[in-house]
């Protein structure tokens, strides 16, 4: 009777569930945020097994490698740093231990050794918080050049030196063109075999080739989990800017070669050199366009 | 009469006719600094102005410190016109600074459209070569092409500096 129950219970759920009707209503249970969809991290298992089985240097390297990956989530970041300080002061490294505290540290201030670790592991934990209390941590370096003015139409692609970066931090560069309120930004990516190069694209379609130049303004800057700025170029207010080239100065020297002789820039001038009645009365007259009458009151100290 | 007396009041006698000035020394300072002023002043005989992009990335209070020659590259300064034919990356304007109460003087530049500027003036001496003679470095955001607020320069405080503000066309 029971079982029969059951069975009748399943049949209304799963017909329930497949019901065109309710696929459009609102889910039972609701969907994970974005973030905690992160890839799973097969290392962290290993590593956990592998200091329970007592192989802390077969653990050490096994973390390592999970670390090397460019796509772990903040999350598994915190860990990673966690088993393999645990892992190196079993070994007795405590320079290694010391170092994976501090990274921990850095994006998780707030975060706390479980009750039972043990005490010479607490202790270093305790030494390594007050150290960074006190700022004896190096601070992040952020190594990066202004970026030249780039050809419209064409993602840009900026390059950075982050030293010391602090785990959970990010990377990013803000930009807007000039006269715009908001910035938008996009996030540094860190290069494959190297931990201290970064590479961040600004895509096309934000720096579009227009007839004439423009401004953007952009700044860079290493934020932690909190958005406390930690290193940066520029500022929101202090932006740094580059021009956007025009379409005609961007593209001229490669299209000049398959452009038929009426598309060409010197017949055109020629025409319009004849047309206006001289070249030099074309250029003050395209100049002046081209300007702006500023009005200047010099004033001396007596 | 005895011989010690004499001496001593022409000593005295020269200390409080030649010597009085110097023993008063905020007067005598006050003094040499009005001559080393007027002397500057006398020597001013041309403003140069000259717009950098990228305003807000300049330091305005290092710029004022020296030429402006020998702070930046001279590709980076904005052609100017001065709507009467002149054209070149600084313009020069004669001082007109007439009485002792009159301390401005007004210009106009003809400046590429945009945002974003700085526009320096330096006081320019009539040596040669010429000195500078001080600065205003101003922060101007926008350049249109019709109609333009006034720039009311900060005000430049004259001094010599041995630096040749010349910048070529």
């Amino acid at each position: 009777m029971q079982g029969w129950r059951l069975r009748v219970g399943v049949s209304i759920l799963v017909g329930g569930l497949l019901s065109p009707a309710l696929a459009s209503a609102r889910p039972v249970f609701p969907e994970p945020l974005l973030f905690q969809l992160g890839p799973t991290n097969p290392e962290l298992g290993k590593a956990q097994e592998q200091i329970e089985q007592g192989d802390f240097e077969e653990a050490v390297k096994t973390l390592q490698a999970g670390l090397d990956k460019p796509d772990v989530t903040d999350d598994q970041l915190v860990e990673l740093y966690r088993l393999l300080g645990l892992a190196s002061l079993y070994l007795g490294d405590e320079a290694r231990a010391r170092e994976a505290y501090e990274r921990l540290l850095q994006a998780r201030p707030d975060f706390e050794l479980p009750r039972n670790a043990p005490p010479k592991l607490r202790s270093l934990y305790a030494r390594i918080k007050e150290d960074i209390k006190s700022r004896r941590v190096r601070p992040v370096t952020l190594l990066v050049d202004p970026i030249p003015d780039p050809k419209g139409g064409e993602p840009v692609t900026v390059e950075a030196r982050i030293q010391d970066m602090a785990l959970g931090a990010k990377a990013k560069i803000f930009y807007r063109r000039a006269g715009d309120e908001a910035y938008n930004s996009v996030d540094f990516a860190r290069e494959r075999g190297n931990k201290e190069r970064y590479r961040a694209t600004l895509p096309a379609y934000e720096i579009p080739a227009e007839a004439t130049p423009y401004e953007v303004e952009y700044y860079f800057e290493v934020a932690d989990a909190a958005q406390r700025r930690l290193a940066g170029r520029g500022d929101s207010f202090h932006p740094l800017v580059f021009q956007v080239l025009p379409q005609q100065a961007a593209g001229q020297p490669a299209a000049t070669a398959s452009r038929p002789w009426y598309k060409s820039p010197l017949f055109w001038v020629a025409v319009g050199a004849v047309a206006v009645g001289g070249t030099a009365a074309g250029v003050a007259i395209a100049t002046s366009e081209e300007r702006g009458r500023v009005p200047v009151t010099i004033r001396v100290n007596p | 009469m005895s011989p010690r007396p004499f001496p001593l009041a022409l000593l005295l006698l020269s200390l409080a006719a030649g010597c009085g000035e110097d023993s008063a020394p905020g007067a005598a300072r006050f003094g040499v600094e009005l001559l080393v002023d007027k002397a500057v002043a006398s020597q001013l005989v041309a403003f140069q102005i000259a717009v950098l992009p990228g305003g807000r990335q300049r330091n305005c209070t290092e710029i004022q410190k020296l030429c402006l020659r020998s702070q930046v590259k001279l590709d980076e300064l904005l052609v100017l016109h001065d709507g009467k034919g002149a054209e070149g990356r600084a313009l020069r304007f004669p001082v007109n600074l007439s009485g002792t109460d009159v301390t401005s003087q007004d210009v106009s530049v003809e400046v590429p459209v945009g945002r974003d500027y700085a526009l320096v003036i330096e006081g320019v001496s009539g040596d040669s070569p010429p000195q500078f003679l001080g600065s205003s470095c101003n922060y101007l955001p926008e350049v249109n092409a019709s109609r333009n607020d006034p720039v009311i320069a900060a005000p430049m405080t004259l001094t010599s500096v041995a630096c040749d503000p010349t910048i070529g066309p």
